[in-house]
């Protein structure tokens, strides 16, 4: 989880350099020289949309939002895997296009209280398979929108006068995370949680712009349908992914797990049989059973078992075996 | 000093919720709030400024305040109103401290009420979560009483918050 600083009015706020995690690969789209290609069009369509949503939340009368672009951590983005939450029950998505073309997002209700015999939760999904421009322009957009540098600038002191400063919040809290992934396997991923509100909107902004262009690749409405393997994949390769996450977000993954649960990520699933939450515990073992295929969730005769014995039979299961005695 | 609240802490309830048909990110409900100054800067005894006649303002803003139809219970209203109440005793901290805000120009004095305004927010944002962390956004009705109890404990002990 990475939480940016308060803007300052003086100073324009590097939150590429605060926000950006896990750059890999080493390469970035500057030459030695330390610049990179701009394509003003694009830049000032991205600085339209970037700029619209700071006004949406910002309250301190006559702001100047400044804006600014950077070079992209990937020059050549090809693969997207994205992930978003929305606390308050809101959705959990999961987002991914693969190198081949291929566009695919799940989406996730969470429950408002998941038992461990519940049915398994509702997950639709669309899958497309966009032009090659159509790509290209969400990669070159949302590349640009996570590039970028919002400043968002006072209005001058006036000694005498009034003055009015404003902090704008909300009660939704989301979670953003997008990995970028170029020629060569260098990957960028740049992740946001907290509160929509104004203070961090020049943190969060940049997020919500890119994922809102790689969202729109999965073409139609999300319908009720029969998860594929490439679903589960995306799945294992979110929870394998490192860094911390908000609970919201962890609690959505581990219930996506309940239908996208594949053996390779049991040892991923098994940490969270021991979470402070008890609904967390549940998730995971909802997600354990499924990655398992053996449900130890019922007795002999067909009970449910207590949660807390539940969770030591799954770990347990999950144990490395003993090693032999010589 | 000088503080005012739209509406006063506990007189939140549906009637300040716009009902809309449904949310894109699939969230039940959303409060939205300003925490505002207004001040003006004057010359201090020492030849610097300081703020002067200042006023903090805690508002809910409707545009953002809204519930999904269908969603209205009473547990979801306590929920959000308990958010609401820790902005307003956040919003008293901030009238308290605006006047301890000087500089030795009216930017160094700009800079400082900008970073105390914000500051506060990111304080009633910063209980928020450990609050809908605690309560699983208000679905743990145990946490929920306890966290009632915690901000009223707050409230009677003269709008002290003790966070963390």
């Amino acid at each position: 989880m990475i939480r940016a600083a308060p803007r300052r009015a003086a100073l324009p706020l590097l939150i590429g350099a605060l926000v950006a995690a896990g750059v890999s690969g080493g390469a970035r789209a500057e030459p030695a020289g330390g610049g990179c290609a701009h394509d003003a069009a694009l830049e000032a369509a991205v600085a339209s949309a970037l700029r619209k949503k700071v006004r949406d939340i910002e309250s301190t009368p006559g702001v100047r939002i400044e804006i600014t672009f950077g070079c992209p951590a990937v020059s050549e983005p090809r693969q997207v895997t994205a992930l978003s939450a929305h606390g308050h029950g809101g959705f959990v998505n999961v987002l991914e296009l693969t190198g081949a073309g291929e566009a695919r997002a799940l989406r996730l209700k969470p429950a408002a209280a998941p038992t461990l015999s519940g049915p398994p939760p509702k997950v639709t999904r669309a899958t497309a398979r966009p032009r090659a421009e159509a790509i290209q322009h969400a990669l070159a957009f949302a590349s640009a929108a996570l590039a970028s540098t919002i400043h968002v600038a006072l209005p001058p002191p006036v000694p005498g006068a009034v003055q009015t400063i404003s902090a704008r919040a909300t009660t939704h809290d989301e979670a953003l995370e997008i990995r970028l992934t170029g020629t060569g396997g260098v990957s960028s991923t740049r992740r946001w949680d907290g509160y929509v509100d104004s203070t961090h909107a020049a943190a969060r902004v940049p997020l919500e712009v890119a994922w809102e262009a790689l969202w729109e690749l999965a073409g139609g409405p999300l319908r009720p349908a029969p998860v594929e393997e490439p679903d589960r994949a995306a799945f294992q390769r979110l929870l394998d992914s490192d860094g911390p996450r908000p609970r919201f977000l962890n609690d959505g993954l581990l219930e996506l797990g309940a239908v996208l649960a594949t053996r390779p990520v049991v040892p991923s699933l098994t940490p969270f049989l021991q979470a402070p939450s008890e609904r967390t515990q549940l998730l995971a073992v909802n997600a354990l059973a499924t990655a398992t295929g053996t449900d130890l969730r019922r007795d002999a005769a067909g009970a449910l078992r207590p949660l807390a014995d539940v969770t030591a039979a799954y770990r347990a299961l999950a144990a490395p075996p003993p090693a032999p005695r010589h | 000093m000088s503080i005012s609240f739209m509406p006063l802490p506990h007189g939140l309830t549906w009637t300040h919720f716009t009902v809309v048909q449904t949310s894109p990110d699939g969230n039940q409900a959303q409060t939205g709030y300003d925490i505002t100054a207004s001040f003006s800067y004057t010359g201090s005894d020492d030849g610097g400024y300081k703020l002067s006649r200042f006023a903090v303002t805690v508002a809910l803003v409707s545009g953002d305040t809204w519930v999904v139809s269908g969603q209205k219970s009473a547990a979801l209203l306590n929920h959000e109103r308990l958010h609401w109440v820790i902005a307003t005793l956040v919003g008293r901290e901030l009238d308290a401290e605006l006047a301890n805000v000087t500089g030795s120009s009216s930017d160094e004095v700009q800079q400082s009420a900008q970073d105390l305004i914000q500051a506060k927010n990111d304080r009633a944002l910063a209980i928020g979560q450990a609050y809908d962390d605690d309560t699983d956004h208000g679905q743990d009705d145990a946490q929920q009483k306890l966290w009632l109890n915690k901000v009223h404990g707050w409230e009677h002990n003269s709008n002290q918050v003790n966070w963390p």
